[in-house]
């Protein structure tokens, strides 16, 4: 019953029962109540407007004269000594937006630091795999966990590639000798590299190194760059490639001849 | 001590109340508090007075928090106000009731004087005012006895200006019809 008296008066308010006749001319009137009228009849120009609206303007004049009359209303205890009081502090708004620019902050500082670390797959594992799988969603190309074990490997490998003799220059150490287990760039297994004119011999395996000056042919009757010696099924004039070691060896055949004679 | 008259007076009234000044805002209600008060009453609350206190100590309370011109402080405070009013008026579950004795009061003492400047009676107001929807009351009296624009307005009731304008057209039609109907009764 309440709500349907509601819904009654609600209708009755906001579309006006039409009396006989009269729908159009109230229209008419509802039309033409431009803005500066409607200011004109607020303000209680009554003068200046339409006569038809004057019992408006007496209205409004109405409403006016009673708002001037209107006594101060006598200050309560409450307010008073609310008064004593003082308005609520500001600074609790501020406050509140100073924690929040804090938050705000410290969280910005987490999202760059994560994100430097994720770009450069620094983090733990599973931090890692969670900011790449968030930063893909958003299109971003962070490496994941895996990417990191995968380049882990390639490096190791590389590095046993480069201490087995096929490795960047520098590996085998300057005068070192190649023990012919590897191949290396210039030379076959179990081949010294090539001496070099006048007896020098490269100071790299590799043959990229400096060239280290061997000393005078007439003074070195064995190989002085090479203080090991050749390997044993190496003849030595093969290793060295000196003319007295030929000398050596023609005399060691002649005299094994004269003994089988 | 300056009177809050003119808005920049009542620009630096508004700052000293902000900083705490006892006098500027016993000022400031003194300015206020009747329209407060008259906007209360033509609105069906019943303890004008009681009402007018908790606005105005709302007010002071959210003070600081306040920033503007005088315009926007008349607009903020009858906010304040407004939103007041409706939860009275949700809790009693009144709407605005004149005495039919007062309304016949009223009505005798208009008869005897000249129409064109015969005031109607607060009685007489307070019934064309019950007309109105809620919304079209709103709007009205805060246009004319808080004397806002249609931009203040809109902002304390939190609408559109086009929809605070509408509605103003559509009280002031329904006035206008009313008074005609009873014109021609009379």
């Amino acid at each position: 019953m309440t709500a349907f008296r509601r819904r009654g008066r609600r209708t009755t308010d906001r579309i006006p029962p039409a009396a006989e006749g009269d729908e159009l001319e109230w229209m008419d009137v509802f039309d033409e109540l431009d803005e500066d009228t409607a200011e004109h009849v607020l303000r209680g120009g009554a003068e200046e407007i339409d006569p038809e609206l004057r019992d408006v303007a007496r209205v409004v004049a109405a409403l006016r004269a009673g708002a001037a009359a209107e006594p101060v209303p006598e200050m309560s205890s409450a307010l008073r000594a609310r008064l004593r009081v003082g308005p609520d502090p500001v600074v609790v708004a501020h406050r509140r937006a100073r924690r929040a620019l804090v938050l705000a902050a410290a969280c910005a500082a987490v999202v760059v630091a994560l994100g430097i670390g994720a770009a450069q797959n620094r983090l733990p594992a599973g931090v890692q795999d969670a900011v790449s799988s968030t930063a893909e969603v958003v299109g971003l190309d962070v490496p994941s966990s895996d990417d990191r074990h995968a380049e882990e490997e390639d490096g190791a490998e590389d590095t046993r590639r480069g201490q087995g003799g096929g490795g960047p220059v520098g590996d085998v150490p300057s005068g070192g000798r190649d023990d012919g287990a590897a191949v290396g760039p210039l030379g076959e297994a179990g081949q010294p590299p090539p001496s070099t004119p006048g007896g020098a011999i490269p100071a790299d395996p590799a043959g990229s190194g400096p060239a280290v000056p061997a000393s005078p042919p007439d003074k070195v009757d064995e190989p002085a760059a090479d203080p090991v010696g050749p390997p044993a099924d190496v003849p030595s004039e093969r290793v060295t490639g000196a003319p007295g070691a030929d000398a050596d060896a023609n005399r060691d055949d002649a005299a094994k001849d004269k003994r089988a004679k | 001590m300056t009177s809050p008259g003119e808005p920049a007076d009542l620009d630096r009234t508004v700052a000293e109340a902000q900083r705490g000044s006892v006098p500027a805002f016993e000022h400031l209600y003194r300015d206020l508090s009747p329209s407060v008060a008259s906007y209360l009453r033509w609105n069906g609350v019943v303890d004008v007075e009681s009402l007018t206190n908790e606005v105005m100590a709302q007010v002071h309370r959210n003070l600081g928090r306040f920033t503007g011109d005088s315009a926007s402080f008349r607009s903020w405070v009858f906010t304040i106000a407004h939103h007041r009013m409706v939860d009275d008026r949700r809790a009693s579950s009144r709407r605005p009731v004149v005495a039919e004795a007062e309304i016949q009061e009223s009505a005798a003492v208009g008869d005897a004087e000249d129409d064109a400047v015969t005031r109607l009676s607060d009685g007489e107001v307070a019934a064309l005012l019950d007309r109105l929807s809620p919304d079209q009351r709103d709007v009205l009296l805060l246009r004319i006895v808080a004397d806002l624009s249609l931009e203040d307005v809109a902002t304390a009731l939190g609408k559109r200006r086009g929809a605070v304008k509408s509605l103003q057209h559509r009280a002031l039609a329904t006035l206008r019809r009313h008074l005609d109907r009873e014109g021609e009764t009379s």
